[in-house]
């Protein structure tokens, strides 16, 4: 593939429908990474013109104005303006308007091309048009803007190919037309030129038309549009050229007036989000079951062709582990960004930001940041992964830094571990004492998260409410084609930028609980269980290979990390075995019951989890012969997994998100602090009032 | 005159001005939200906060507290 040779910019508002221009234009050649310093994404792509050339499209991001409000919007402008240097430059400026809204989105259209970048207007929805009985005069609109128009749908495919000639036939002639202006007559576009450079003839026409408004005074810039002087333009070239079919807007009335409902509204939406948690809590569980099946499948193969040793070990405990954690999330990320597609594309996501607006408010969050919120009780990397449907910078970092505090699902087996061992099997009134402590620990871990982004309001995110000015898109039909396009997007998102770094550290924790291998303690139980094997006492090997696997676990790097952070951690009542453990749980929260099972000699058992419930009770001291785990214990370790950060894959997600490691790092020392405190207050406070 | 959180769900105004210049006004301006143009108020959000508003054929919703600054003769 030749390296395409030009950069064209796609530019519009949000709901112009610029990102389906997008997808058809590119179809899977996209690419999205971040712009360099800011958490704003670059979609780019290659897309193929007639002539066989290929030029790079750039999507940007949707935006009003080019008066910068938000990091996005002050992106569109330095591209336009070349002022981000050659690694976002944009050749030409393809500019996208939604043709059923021009009154107000020409505005856009009109700062564009002030910039006098070569350009060309695209009015997408056509089709949408054209149903509602608008009728545009396209040819008279080329000639008061002195740009080609073309109409398009992007949704149909309709006017694609003469946009990809328009492209095309520009390519090239621009360079002898550089520094130029558009021809008085404005019809440059008719005579063959296809990009032309246009300036301040838009006023000169608008104006030049007998309708009388602003000054006929031509700006060098639009960063001095006048608004009230910009919109009578639009006005005179709306009336001009579109045409009214007096037509209904019935669907939208009947819709918003079911979905906005004061009752019927809030109803609609508590449904919705309770099947977008149900299925990403419990209808990824098959595909994520079979996910680690194929995992364990492949690991079993690997041991009959690997021969067993260090690489058999790194391989298949190492790295084939950390690849089965990368796609267990997956089907979860898929599932959420299905949901997050469909509600955008319909529409419906800013009726929810619509409804929720107020109740969000009340913790400093717009709406939007209830989906993101809501997903992070089943997992926060989905969670932090939706935030980029919030568009302001400091909200979405403010949603970041609290959706680890909802209680994951991986928290989740930690808990009945623990609650089942510790908590006793009694009623109190008549709710169950042991269901109350779970519920304590979801609410604990949400009142956190207020607590925190309050605070983090006055603070790190300090700067008012952002203003809410939200559009409410007409309601319209996803396509099949961009839901597609952005789960698979998401998908790749994850896998080649937080996937890599959960691969890297999951390889490093194995390392830590492999080596140093050969304590002579493990050795000497690997030959009794070796002996064992051979006499045929096959119960009592096996007996002792999980003996000498937790051996070696107790005698490896993490073993002497756990012995290494007890000081730090004996003040919660955590021993170095729970200290194993908790570092463990980096790999992701869950591990946190098998490694204990593994220190435990218990990782052969049927039902390691059922054994570990039993046996953690009757833990002992060696030295005092005291119960090592007391309820005490277990709530003070519970209460410090409602509010650690432990997990490298929400760090390594937020790293992406946030394009940068301050925010991550900053989360881990916070959360991890806070979690210390927390557990120290609640054990030295139980202990003195003699609780265990 | 009166702000446009006053104006009552299912009536028209027409924009007069707004109150402070900054850059949350021109935000407002570039929406279309200048003086002379004629908007609807549709509907408030069921806790009464934010309001959704027609400009220019399109939609939007904004928080009542920034529509007091808003002023616009009602229809």
């Amino acid at each position: 593939m030749s390296r395409p040779s030009e950069r064209i910019a796609l530019v519009g508002s949000p709901n112009s429908g610029k990102s389906s221009l997008f997808n058809r234009l590119t179809g899977l050649r996209q690419k999205v990474a971040n712009y360099p310093g800011v958490t704003v994404e670059k979609r780019a792509g290659t897309c193929q013109l007639p002539s066989g050339r290929q030029v790079e499209i750039l999507d940007l991001p949707g935006t009003y104005s080019l008066n910068p409000r938000s990091p996005d919007e002050a992106l569109v402008r330095d591209v336009l303006e070349g002022r981000d240097g050659a690694a976002t430059h944009a050749d030409r400026v393809v500019a996208v308007v939604d043709a059923t809204r021009l009154d107000r989105q020409l505005y856009l259209a009109l700062q564009i091309l002030r910039t006098r970048r070569p350009a060309v207007l695209v009015l997408n929805l056509m089709d949408e048009a054209d149903a509602q009985g608008i009728a545009i005069d396209v040819s008279a609109l080329e000639r008061l803007l002195g740009v080609p128009v073309l109409a398009v749908s992007a949704k149909t495919g309709m006017g694609m190919d003469r946009l990809r000639e328009t492209i095309d036939k520009g390519v090239g002639r621009d360079n002898g037309n550089g520094n130029g202006h558009a021809p008085a007559s404005g019809n440059g576009h008719a005579n063959g030129s296809a990009l032309v450079m246009v300036g301040e003839n838009v006023s000169v026409h608008a104006n030049g038309n007998g309708n009388g408004h602003g000054t006929a005074a031509a700006d060098a810039s639009w960063g001095q549009l006048d608004p009230a002087r910009g919109y009578q333009e639009v006005e005179a070239i709306v009336r001009q050229v579109v045409r009214r079919r007096p037509g209904e807007k019935a669907v939208r009335g009947r819709l918003d007036a079911i979905l906005t409902h004061r009752i019927l509204g809030p109803v609609i939406f508590i449904v919705l989000m309770a099947t977008v948690f149900q299925s990403i809590y419990a209808w990824a569980t098959p595909a994520m079951d079979a996910l680690d099946a194929g995992v364990r499948w492949l690991a079993a193969l690997g041991r009959t062709v690997i021969p067993a040793g260090p690489i058999q070990s790194l391989l298949l405990d190492g790295i084939l582990t950390g690849v089965g954690t990368v796609a267990a999330f997956l089907p979860q990320l898929a599932i959420l960004f299905f949901f997050i597609a469909v509600m955008e594309d319909t529409g419906y996501m800013a009726r929810a930001a619509f409804l929720m607006d107020r109740v969000m408010g009340s913790v400093g969050l717009p709406g939007r940041a209830f989906l993101p919120l809501l997903s992070s009780f089943a997992c926060a990397i989905p969670g932090i992964m939706a935030t980029r449907t919030l568009p302001s910078r400091n909200d979405r970092l403010a949603t970041i830094l609290i959706a680890p505090f909802m209680s994951c699902s991986a928290r989740l087996p930690v808990y009945a571990l623990l609650i089942g061992a510790f908590i006793p099997d009694r009623h109190v009134a008549f709710l169950s004492l042991r269901g109350l402590t779970l519920l304590s620990l979801y609410l604990l871990g949400i009142l956190a998260a207020l607590g925190v982004a309050w605070a983090a309001r006055r603070t790190v995110l300090r700067g008012p409410r952002t203003a809410h000015i939200l559009e409410m898109p007409p309601y319209r039909v996803p396509s099949v084609r961009s839901v597609l396009l952005a789960i698979r997007e998401r998908c790749l998102l994850f896998l080649g930028q937080a996937g890599t770094v959960i691969l890297a550290v999951s390889t490093v924790l194995w390392f830590l609980a492999s080596y140093p291998a050969g304590h002579p303690e493990t050795r000497a139980i690997e030959a009794r269980a070796a002996a064992a094997a051979a006499a045929g006492q096959t119960h009592e090997a096996a007996q002792l290979k999980t003996e000498a696997s937790g051996s070696a676990l107790r005698h490896s790097f993490a073993g002497q990390l756990g012995h290494l952070i007890e000081p730090a951690i004996a003040p919660l009542g955590f021993d170095w075995k729970l200290g194993v453990g908790l570092l463990s749980s980096i790999a992701a929260r869950e591990v946190m019951v098998s490694t204990m099972a593994t220190m435990n000699n218990l990782e052969g058992a049927a039902d390691p989890s059922e054994s570990l419930r039993q046996a953690l009770p009757r833990a002992r001291n060696p030295e005092t012969g005291l119960p090592l785990y007391t309820p005490l214990v277990a709530v003070s370790l519970m209460v410090f997994f409602a509010l650690a950060l432990q997990c490298m894959s929400t760090v390594a997600v937020a790293k992406r998100e946030t394009n940068s490691w301050r925010w991550p790092i900053g989360m881990l020392v916070f959360m991890n602090a806070m979690a210390w405190v927390a557990s120290l207050a609640v054990f030295q406070a139980g202990r003195a009032l003699g609780w265990g | 005159m009166r702000s446009l959180d006053r104006i009552l769900p299912g009536s028209r105004a027409v924009v007069r001005g707004i109150e402070a210049e900054d850059s949350f006004t021109r935000s407002l301006l570039e929406l279309g939200l200048v003086p002379g143009t004629e908007i609807e108020v549709v509907r408030r959000a069921p806790l009464g906060d934010p309001i959704e508003l027609v400009v220019r054929g399109s939609h939007f919703s904004i928080r009542r507290q920034e529509a007091r600054r808003i002023l616009v003769q009602a229809l």
